[in-house]
């Protein structure tokens, strides 16, 4: 019994760190920018943020927990790094179509909004590149691997809702013509991006 | 009245299929593709591997997946496009690397993820694949030339003001600021470009308007 519960002790605090990690320090859309074409489509098309944000997560958590276990048959492949895109992508792929039977099956409410925007919220760079980037720590446990990919999606849907309350002000008339719209939300999303390096510790090497 | 009218305002039409190198560029006006640019694209040698990356990449994989049917449900052909990219990538990551030694590694994850980049997977069926092939192949060509010129850009930019250098040659000493190899100035510099060029777009579309006008 108490093995069980350091077992799962150990399981949730990576979880919980690598989580962190991944909202905080790791956060696709501030340090690396991976998913800021779909932040800014979602934004400028008016989406739903934090529905696209439960798609994304759930499609994560679901691709990650398969590509935890597909992953060791790869990395010993000498020509891994050629393969692990194609395989990802049929994860992301299969997950796509499922993810659309079950909601053509079971959601009732929001159907129709959720089919708007799940291709959006599936198909990608963040997705791919939170699995990517996953596996890079090659010696992740299981809990670190969830942990990670949920901490992405939450991640990706809080960066989405910072752009988005700012959106509508640097869209308005009062932002010079040629900054309006995306070049200053860029701007924007350039200067959270150096807050949060500095939030996290980081110095600025001048 | 057609004297009157500049180069552009005449020859709009004809210059459409060439509109992705700067009217409707991928990366400064429409906002795609940007991790490479903002996140990689600190060096030339980054920027010059990723460029020819996504020019290959996308030219062949939209050119070969404008050869799926149509019947096909909407779903099952993005997950094919993306997988032809994946197929693309092969060579193209062979070719990067008999280029340019250590590019592999200095570019890590961003030259896989063109292989799901926005040009494959939204423009293909919203843009591109609504033309004829010879259309399209110019099209998708000026869209991923235009790529490239940003990216250079970028790259060339936060080489020389952030490590001092130009394709790893040492040439600025005087004026270096190596915050410029992270990704917020990537942001940043890619906001200004953008502006920039919303500025000369203007001025090409509407040139008779006053300068009041475009503030």
């Amino acid at each position: 019994m108490n093995e069980f519960m350091s077992a799962l002790r150990t399981f949730l605090g990576d979880m919980f760190t690598y989580g962190m990690i991944a909202i905080f320090l790791e956060n696709t859309i501030f340090s690396r920018s991976i998913g800021v074409s779909t932040v800014l489509l979602s934004v400028r098309k008016k989406y739903n943020i934090f529905l696209l944000g439960l798609i994304m997560t759930s499609v994560l958590l679901v691709s990650s927990i398969v590509v935890y276990f597909i992953f060791p048959l790869l990395k010993p492949l000498s020509y891994s790094y050629y393969l692990i895109p194609p395989v990802y992508v049929a994860v992301i792929g299969v997950i796509y179509v499922f993810a659309l039977l079950l909601t053509q099956k079971f959601a009732k409410k929001r159907r129709k909004e959720i089919l708007s925007i799940i291709h959006v919220g599936v198909f990608n760079c963040a997705v791919l590149g939170a699995l990517m980037l996953a596996t890079n720590n090659a010696s992740a446990s299981f809990g670190m691997f969830l942990g990670f990919a949920i901490g992405t999606g939450i991640g990706f849907t809080l960066a989405s809702y910072t752009v988005r309350i700012a959106f509508e002000h640097l869209s308005s008339d009062a932002v010079p013509e040629s900054f309006r719209g995306f070049p200053i939300t860029l701007i924007y999303i350039g200067l959270v991006s150096l807050a949060l390096y500095g939030v996290i510790g980081h110095e600025l090497p001048f | 009245m057609q004297l009157n009218k500049t180069f552009y305002e005449r020859n709009k039409e004809r210059l459409q299929k060439f509109n992705g190198l700067f009217m409707t560029n991928p990366v400064v006006e429409r906002g795609f593709i940007l991790a490479p640019v903002v996140a990689a694209a600190y060096s030339c040698e980054n920027a010059v591997s990723l460029g020819i990356g996504f020019l290959i990449i996308t030219f062949v994989t939209v050119m070969l997946s404008s050869f799926i049917p149509k019947r096909i449900p909407y779903t099952i052909r993005i997950i094919l496009y993306a997988l032809i990219g994946c197929v693309v990538f092969v060579p193209t990551a062979m070719l990067i690397d008999w280029i340019f030694e250590d590019a592999l590694y200095t570019v890590g994850i961003f030259l896989p993820l063109l292989v799901a980049n926005s040009l494959i997977v939204v423009k293909s069926e919203s843009r591109f694949h609504k033309h004829q092939k010879g259309y399209m192949a110019v099209d998708v060509l000026s869209h991923t030339i235009g790529f490239f010129i940003v990216i250079m850009i970028v790259g060339l930019i936060r080489e020389f003001f952030g490590a001092g250098s130009l394709f790893g040659v040492l040439l600025n000493q005087w004026a270096v600021a190596p915050a410029l190899l992270m990704p917020f100035s990537g942001f940043i510099l890619v906001g200004l470009l953008a502006a920039l060029c919303n500025k000369i777009r203007k001025r090409i579309e509407y040139p008779r308007k006053k300068e009041e006008d475009f503030k």
